[in-house]
Formats: C-alpha cells, sequence, structure tokens
C-alpha cells in the first residue's frame, strides 16, 4: 500500500498535497489566533458583581502586550525584506548565487564560463543539462589551479578566484553588483565569461605523467613575460568527484605544493648566492681545502659532500683546493659558497632577499571573490654578525624555507636578458610587467654562465638537451623530516619557447636523479621540433 | 476544553506531521518507529495533559494551555523534521514528555494559589540562582561558544523562573512604594531602589563572569517589566527598556564574543564565510521559502548549520512560508496576551499575595515573550544574535523544561479555585490585616482601586479561616 501511495505521490500529487497541509496549517493557525481573541473573556470563577463584565481592553496590561507586538510586526516586517524582497540587495544576492545549494537557486540556472588554457582547451566546463555541476576534462593534472566548484562544499582554486567573471560579472564590482539584483528582479541569467589561463595543459599533462604520483611540484614560469605555463602539485585529486575524505588524507592531496609547500632550498639556493657575490665582486676563486670552512663563531665547518664519500669508504680526501665560480658550482660545493657568502656580508644578503621580495606573499590572481597566491618564503632577517647563520643559508639549509613557486622566479630571473623578475600571471589577458628589477644584466649573464656549465660539466649533465642550451643547478636537501628532496631548477636561453622551471620532489634523494628527468620532460615537450633545427646554431654558439 | 486543550493542538500538529510524512512516503516508501515516533509522543503528551487538567478540575485560563500544547506539538514536528529525534530512542525523544509532565506536576502542586507560599522563601531562590550560575562558571565547558555542563545541561535556563520568583517577593512587597511618584513619574525612595538592586547585582554579577550576555540582557528586560507589572507604571517600561537597549548596545562590545556578533549584525556580508555564515544561510533559506514555502519536508533547511537549536524559526520560514511565520509569532503574541490575562486575574488570599502572583505572571510571561524577540530578531538579523533559543520550539532540554517549568507555574496561578469545601467553612467577614487594608487607602492610583474591588469579596469567600485553620 505504501508504494502505492508513493508512487501517486510521486506522479506530481506531492506538490499539492504538500500546499493542502500548509493552507490548513494557515487556517488552523489564524483560526485559533482568531477564536483565543473571541473566547477571551475575563475569567473569574468566584461570581462576582464587578468582575462579570470585564471587557478584554480593561486588561491593564495592555501597554506592554502593545510594545511586545509592536516589537515583533517590525521584526516581522525586516524579515520580509530579505524574505520577500531580498533580489534588492546587491549582495545578498551575490551570496545566495555563491553559496545557496539549493537547486531552486536561480544562479544555479547561470551558464558559467569555461576555463580554457592558453591554447583553447577547455580546463572546467558546465554540463548543459544540469548548470550546478562542472567537468573538468583534464581531472586531477590541473585540480589545484583550476580548482573545484562543488554544490556543497564550495568553490577553490581559479574557480573560486574568478568566480565574477565566470558568472558573467565584469571586474568592476559596482556595475557587476547593480546587474546581480536585476538579474534575480527578472530571472534572466546572464552568460558567463570565459576565462583563458596561461597554463599549457600539455605541458602540465607532462610533467604530471613524469612525476608519477610522488610528492612534489613542478612550476614553469616563461621569464620574458611571466605567463606561467605549469603549476603542478602531486599528489593531486579529481576535481570531478570531490570528496570528504580527502580532506583527511595523509598525503594532503588538496596541498597546492607548488605555491605553499615550504622546503628547504638545498643546493639551488646557491645560484643566488653566486649571483650576489659577483654583485659584490667578491674574489670568484676560492679556497675549498677538505676540512671545510669555518664561519666565524661556528663550532662544526661547512665540509663538501665528497668529504662524507671518502670518509664513509675510509678513505681520506683532499679537497677541491682552489675553485672557480663555474667549477664550484658545477661541483656544488658547500665550502665554496659558504665562504662566498660570509664574505659578500650579511647586509648585501639582506637586501637582495628584500629586492627579490621573497618573503612576501605572492598575488597571481585577485578576484572579488578570492586568490590565487603563493605563500611567503621563509627566509630569517639576520643582523650584523650573523655570520655563521648566513654560512648555512649559503648552502639553502638552516632556518630557510622555499616555496617551489619562489625558486621558479628566482630561475627566471636568471633566464630573464636584463635580469629582471617578470611578474608571474595566470590570466593570458594580463598585460606583463616586471615584478622585480632582480640582478644586473652582467650578473645574471654571469650565474647563466655559470649554470651553463654545471649542465655540461656538473652535475645537471643529464638535462643537456641538444638545441635547447639548458642552464640548471640541482640540488639535494636535506631536511628533518626524511630522506633529501630532490631539487632542480633550470631554463633554456634558446627554444621555440623559453622555460625557467622548479622541480621538487620530497624525499627523492638526488637532485640530478628524480627531479632533473622531470624538468627536461617539461622542457622536450615545450619544444617538440626545435631540437634538431637549433642544433647547428647552439653548437656555433658555443 | 478538549476542543480547545487536544483537537485544535492535534489539527494543526497533524497538517504538519503528515506533510513530513507524505515527503518521506514520497521519497522511500516505508514506515518506521522513527516516523510514527512524533504522532505517538504528541498523543501521549495531548491525553495526560488533557486528563489531568480534566480530573483537577482546571479553572484557569484555557487559551495558555491550548498556545502551550500547539506550540509544543509545531517543536516536536519540527525537531522530527530536522532529524533530531532520529537518533535511536534516547533521552532527547522523551523531553517534550518529560517537559510536560514538569509543567503538569509544578501545576498541581502549586494550584489553589500555593504559590504564594513561596513568597517568604526567596532568597532561598536566589541562593539556588547563584548557585547555578556558580555551578556552570566553576564545572563548565565551552561547546558552540556556549557554556555548558557534562552532558550539555544548561543549568542556567532554570535561573530564569528562579529569579522571578524571587524578585518578585521583593517587586511586590514594595510596590507601593515603587509606585510613589509625580504625575506618572515614578520616584521612588532611594532605600527601596537600592534594596532591589542590591538583590538584583549578584545573579547579574556573576552572569557577567559566566559571559552569557544573552541571558543578561533578557533578565534585565524581564525585571522592567516586572517592575511594571508590580507597578503599573508605564514609565518604567518607557524608560527601562530606552535603558536596556543602550545599554545592550553599549556591554555587547565589551565581550570579544559579542563584539563579533555585533559586526556580522552590522555587516555579515563582511564576515561571510565566518560568523556571518550561519545567520546569511538562514536569510537565505527564509528568501528561498518566500510567501508560501515548500511544505513542511520539501525544504532543505539543514544547509543552515545546527538548524535545530537557535535557527529553528528558520525551518518555519523555508517550509511554511513568510505566513506561516506570521502565523507563528502570532502565536506567541496570543501566549503573550493570555499569560498577561493570567496576570491580570492573578488571585490569591489578599492584596498583597495577589500582586506577588501577578508579578510571577507578568515576569514569566514577559521572559517567554522577549525570549522569542530576541531569538526572531536575531535568526532575521534584526538585532544582533544572542544566542538566546526559541522557546518550545528549539532543540535543547534545558531550556524546554525550564520554559515549560514557567508555564506550569502560570497554569497554577491562572487556577485559583477554592476547593468547595473550604469555601463552605470559610466566613464571609471583613477579617483582613491591618497592614494590608491601611496599605490600600494609600494607594494613589484610581485604577488599582477599581481593581481590588473584587478581591475583597474574594477575601471574604476565602478568608482566613482557611489558613488560620491549618
Amino acid at each position: 500500500m505504501l508504494d502505492a501511495i508513493c508512487d501517486v505521490l510521486n506522479s506530481g500529487l506531492l506538490k499539492s498535497v504538500l500546499t493542502l497541509f500548509r493552507v490548513l496549517f494557515y487556517v488552523l493557525c489564524i483560526g485559533t489566533i482568531y477564536a483565543l481573541c473571541i473566547y477571551s473573556k475575563p475569567h473569574n470563577h468566584v461570581p462576582s458583581k464587578n468582575s462579570k463584565k470585564k471587557p478584554f481592553v480593561r486588561v491593564i496590561l495592555i501597554p506592554f502586550l502593545l510594545l511586545i507586538i509592536v516589537g515583533f510586526i517590525s521584526i516581522l516586517v525586516y524579515q520580509s525584506t530579505w524574505q520577500l524582497s531580498g533580489f534588492t540587495s546587491p549582495e545578498f544576492v551575490r551570496f545566495m548565487e555563491r553559496y545557496n545549494p539549493r537547486a531552486d537557486n536561480a544562479a544555479h540556472k547561470l551558464i558559467r564560463g569555461e576555463i580554457l588554457d592558453c591554447k583553447g582547451r577547455v580546463l572546467a566546463k558546465s554540463e548543459p543539462d544540469s548548470y550546478i555541476t562542472r567537468s573538468y576534462p583534464y581531472g586531477a593534472v590541473t585540480a589545484h589551479i583550476v580548482g573545484y566548484r562543488h554544490p556543497t562544499e564550495g568553490l577553490t582554486g581559479m574557480e573560486n578566484a574568478a568566480d565574477f567573471l565566470l558568472s558573467g560579472y565584469s571586474l568592476d564590482k559596482e556595475t557587476q553588483l547593480k546587474l546581480a539584483s536585476e538579474n534575480a528582479l527578472k530571472e534572466m541569467r546572464n552568460v558567463g565569461t570565459n576565462v583563458v589561463l596561461t597554463i599549457d595543459v600539455e605541458l602540465q599533462q607532462r610533467a604530471y605523467e613524469l612525476i608519477n604520483g610522488r610528492k612534489g611540484a613542478v612550476v614553469a614560469i616563461d621569464p620574458d613575460t611571466g605567463a606561467i605555463r605549469v603549476l603542478l602539485s602531486s599528489p593531486s585529486y579529481d576535481p570531478n568527484n570531490f570528496t570528504r575524505m580527502l580532506l583527511v588524507d595523509k598525503a594532503s592531496p588538496l596541498l597546492n605544493r607548488a605555491l605553499h609547500g615550504h622546503y628547504p632550498a638545498g643546493s639551488t639556493f646557491k645560484t643566488l648566492i653566486a649571483a650576489m657575490m659577483v654583485e659584490c665582486g667578491v674574489s670568484q676563486t676560492l679556497p675549498c681545502p677538505a676540512e671545510g670552512y669555518y664561519a666565524p663563531g661556528a663550532r662544526r665547518p661547512i665540509r663538501d659532500h665528497e668529504y662524507y664519500t671518502y670518509e664513509k669508504r675510509g678513505l681520506k680526501w683532499h679537497g677541491f683546493g682552489s675553485l672557480d665560480l663555474n667549477t664550484a658550482l658545477s661541483k656544488s660545493s658547500n665550502t665554496y659558497f659558504a665562504r662566498a657568502g660570509v664574505e659578500a656580508g650579511v647586509d648585501p644578503f639582506n637586501d637582495l632577499i628584500e629586492r627579490l621580495g621573497f618573503k612576501k606573499r605572492y598575488i597571481i590572481f585577485e578576484g572579488d571573490s578570492g586568490v590565487v597566491s603563493s605563500r611567503e618564503s621563509k627566509i630569517p632577517y639576520l643582523k650584523k654578525g650573523m655570520r655563521r647563520e648566513l654560512s648555512q643559508l649559503s648552502i639553502g639549509q638552516g632556518q630557510l624555507a622555499m616555496t617551489p613557486f619562489h625558486m621558479a622566479m628566482l630561475a627566471s630571473a636568471f633566464a630573464n636578458k636584463n635580469g629582471d623578475i617578470m611578474a608571474p600571471r595566470l590570466l593570458e589577458e594580463e598585460i606583463p610587467r616586471v615584478y622585480s628589477e632582480g640582478f644586473s644584466q652582467a650578473v645574471a649573464a654571469r650565474v647563466r654562465t655559470a649554470m651553463r656549465y654545471v649542465v655540461t660539466n656538473g652535475t645537471g649533465r643529464g638535462a643537456d638537451v641538444a638545441g635547447l642550451e639548458v642552464c640548471g643547478k640541482t640540488g639535494t636537501a636535506q631536511n628533518p623530516g626524511g630522506d633529501d628532496h630532490s631539487w632542480f631548477i633550470c631554463f633554456n636561453n634558446t627554444g621555440s619557447q623559453r622555460l625557467a622551471i622548479a622541480v621538487i620532489v620530497e624525499n627523492a634523494g638526488f637532485g640530478s636523479s628524480a627531479a632533473l628527468p622531470v624538468a627536461v620532460g617539461v622542457l622536450q615537450a615545450a619544444n617538440p621540433i626545435s631540437a634538431p633545427a637549433m642544433k647547428n646554431t647552439s653548437g656555433g654558439g658555443r | 476544553m478538549i476542543l480547545r486543550c487536544f483537537v485544535l493542538p492535534l489539527s494543526i500538529f497533524l497538517s504538519m506531521y503528515c506533510s513530513v510524512l507524505a515527503t518521506h512516503i514520497a521519497n522511500s516508501p516505508s514506515i518506521g518507529f522513527v516516523q510514527l515516533a512524533p504522532l505517538v509522543l504528541y498523543l501521549a503528551i495531548l491525553t495526560l495533559t488533557t486528563l489531568v487538567l480534566y480530573y483537577a478540575r482546571y479553572n484557569g485560563n484555557i487559551s495558555v494551555v491550548s498556545i502551550i500544547m500547539i506550540l509544543c506539538g509545531i517543536g516536536l514536528v519540527l525537531q522530527h523534521r530536522v532529524g533530531t529525534l532520529h537518533i535511536g530512542f534516547s533521552l532527547s525523544q522523551l523531553v517534550y514528555p518529560i517537559a510536560i509532565v514538569v509543567m503538569l506536576c509544578t501545576y498541581l502542586i502549586g494550584r489553589h494559589g500555593r504559590i504564594a507560599k513561596l513568597k517568604p522563601y526567596w532568597v532561598v531562590f536566589m541562593v539556588m540562582a547563584l548557585l547555578a550560575i556558580c555551578f556552570v562558571i566553576i564545572f563548565g565547558r565551552k561547546y558552540r561558544g556556549a557554556v555548558y555542563l557534562p552532558g550539555n545541561i544548561n543549568p542556567v535556563e532554570i535561573v530564569k523562573p528562579l529569579l522571578v520568583i524571587s524578585m518578585s517577593t521583593i517587586l511586590a512587597g514594595h510596590s507601593l512604594m515603587l509606585k510613589r511618584g509625580f504625575l506618572g513619574f515614578p520616584l521612588p525612595p532611594f532605600n527601596i531602589i537600592s534594596t532591589v538592586a542590591i538583590v538584583w547585582a549578584p545573579a547579574m554579577i556573576l552572569l557577567i563572569v559566566q559571559g552569557d550576555m544573552g541571558m543578561f540582557a533578557l533578565l534585565n528586560a524581564v525585571l522592567i517589566v516586572m517592575l511594571y507589572g508590580a507597578t503599573r507604571r508605564i514609565l518604567y517600561l518607557i524608560a527601562g527598556l530606552a535603558i536596556i537597549i543602550c545599554a545592550g548596545l553599549f556591554l555587547m562590545p565589551l565581550t570579544t564574543r559579542g563584539a563579533a556578533r555585533m559586526a556580522a549584525w552590522q555587516d555579515p556580508f563582511s564576515v561571510a564565510t565566518g560568523l556571518g555564515w550561519q545567520q546569511l544561510q538562514g536569510l537565505v533559506a527564509l528568501y528561498s521559502g518566500g510567501l508560501l514555502g515548500s511544505g513542511i519536508g520539501a525544504g532543505t533547511p539543514t544547509v543552515v548549520p545546527i538548524v535545530e537549536s537557535d535557527f529553528v524559526y528558520i525551518v518555519l520560514g523555508e517550509e511554511l512560508g513568510f505566513i506561516g511565520c506570521v502565523c507563528i509569532v502570532f502565536l506567541y503574541i496570543a501566549f503573550v496576551a493570555a499569560g498577561m490575562r493570567v496576570a491580570e486575574e492573578a488571585q490569591a488570599k489578599d492584596y498583597e499575595d495577589s500582586i506577588y502572583l501577578r508579578t510571577i505572571a507578568t515576569g514569566l510571561t514577559a521572559c517567554i515573550a522577549i525570549q522569542t524577540l530576541l531569538n526572531i530578531g536575531g535568526v532575521t538579523t534584526a538585532i544582533p544574535l544572542t544566542g538566546i533559543p526559541l522557546p518550545m520550539l528549539s532543540h535543547g532540554g534545558s531550556s524546554l523544561i525550564a520554559t515549560m517549568l514557567m508555564a506550569g507555574i502560570l497554569l497554577a496561578i491562572s487556577d485559583y479555585t477554592p476547593s468547595p469545601k473550604r469555601a463552605k467553612k470559610s466566613t464571609p467577614k471583613k477579617r483582613k490585616t491591618n497592614s494590608s487594608s491601611r496599605k490600600r487607602k494609600q494607594t494613589p492610583s484610581g485604577k488599582a482601586k477599581t481593581h481590588d474591588k473584587p478581591f475583597g469579596g474574594e477575601a471574604n469567600v476565602l478568608g482566613y479561616n482557611s489558613r488560620t485553620k491549618k
């Protein structure tokens, strides 16, 4: 019998049944109140001459009752301004469009704009039959940067930050708010604007395949325009079916490691020290004895890792002797850069970090409803005489925590012809601008040469892709959390598309073994046909 | 009586309950214990109340009973609808029956004017109230911004009736002095005002220490109304109201939570995903309800966080629409009117006692009325959120039981029927205490005098024989 009732109800009767009960409720309530008013005759049980005809009006406590009635009615009037004419408040309409998960929400009839990559491939689109659900054709590959829009869990990433644009409003707040309430009034929906990102999803996919689910991040920035081509964090998740389980996943797939991960920079930070020592005019040939470098005030020396490798085998290492910058960078000599950093001094270091702007949160895209931003890197401000700390920082250890995004910005400074850092941007239509003056042309060129030497003769030999003239620096960052992090930052001087890349793979050992292949893969994917054609010219240039 | 205490509440209950049932059946064609529980509970509640009132020969204000039963029914359906009654067979399902039993017991114990016997023991009630607050301050733990004892019992709720009862003694005792004034301006002697203030202050200080600003505001407003109820000087009401509003706006930003709530009230959109979230989601639910609502059971009010507690009004707004809200609000107004009538008609053996009962009834009615006002105002963002539950509708055992205790006292005050035996035995003689007759001569206002007349007769009917014989 219940099944029969269920079928009858579901065949369209439910609405009228509910209306019936509702009307019944109204009638009963109003009837009750009316009846209570009518029957509220004075209530004196003891027969008394005077109290027999005591009318309702005689209730002397009526002022309080009046006050209460006035209070209630004014609240009801106020309530009706929301409940019945809420559409006149633009902010309220905006709030409903974003956060009302009910199916009858007018905002859900909006045809939300698509998110495209720089070559017009769709990263996020609305399903035509149900506007609430969004589908993400590339799924986990672009999950962190595109974000997700879930009917009940809300919005993240660009879906959140660019919500105004995607909902069809301009970035001008005044006009768009007006538009919002007008549309709510007319029940007319506007079509959202498409948002074109600078991301190249092909490269992003290549990076995703190469990093293969290991924890890590890949950032690739065009050093001449600041366009972010790859922004990958791994492990990732599928935004098409977001579940709450992701929140408690131990691998924290929701964390955008590329923008918010803090890692010790390791040897890749030596490129910055190299630039600093060139800038300060420190002698580029420094002694690197086997016993390492004692910074003033330090109890233990900073030694090269060769010392420890020899010691493990029971041998005695005799040291590099005297090194120049190219060789030192290519051998990643700790002794050399610790000494170089200390000789350059504390103040230039502070100034340089300040100039590069790594200690600030960098806002990549600021919409009206949210931002996509990178976390500030943690680089301590050094006081006078903190030379021991400086020697630690110079080899990328100590109280240092960099985001992969900032490392890519550092690489882009060297890759840029003027040594400038172009402001990284995600929106294709944004005009390129200089974020930081970075280094002088000469300094950038000197470091470029040294980094090129790393790839041709040093630890980064695996990155020597023919025709691209890759410059790079490997890094193996010790960290208290486990095995060393594998770093690689690089850029290509020639080729059809120049990229400054930073790759980190967590707890993966040497930079050359884990992070380097990922970066090389991305570079090759970015310059597929250029390799044979450019071979001659690059060979001549060497 | 059967019509108004049984049929009317039941039909309103059924009109809501069937709606919930219909949506449930439409979704899944099975009826379990959970679906039937509210109906069974409500029938039991109604039968019990009707039987008890019938056999106790309840002779008081029927409207009060009727509205209490209606509101309880609505509360039961709403709690059933948002799912708080679904969690197995637990105490939370029995909160309404327990509260009704509390009400009936209070009524049975307190009827025939026995409430007036509490008058000399105001110190006991005051101390109990203070102890309850102290208990919370010492043993309380934070939960959702408020402080509770283990088991989420909130003994502060019981402070409301306790304080009302104990303050009534003071106010009724000094009502003539408090009435004194010039051209309607109450200018009571300083020592009387200071007595009231000194008795009132410790509880308020403890409440501030505990940080329960909502209760603080509520109780002060109740005190003002009681002052008015005891003296019938409108200026007390007007001046008190002005002071309360000013003090509220001034005091609320002093605590961090209060300040945050003020900010969320002034511009909820600035903290849209923070403190303003619950309120804005509530408003969104109201907006989607519109004029007529979606029908009980058909909306999705559970989107609003913790909707079953302070925000239960939102469920009504979304599912019954604005008209439903108006209905509920007018039910509350009807309750206040009925409560005020109870206060007006409060009778006791002598004039002072009846003033005492009148003050209690005024205080209790005011308490429920102001609670409703603060809750609905807070939910609709007309005033800052105070965290006060909606009487008889919100989820919360302590609050419900305290409310029903107050309702029971109201019923007891309303039902003042001398038992026939005593009435016969009593001799109709002018046997009044000297003090009371002297005081009545002093009464300056004509209103009070006319009011006194019926009491003269009643006092004779009852006389003091019954009391002296005991």
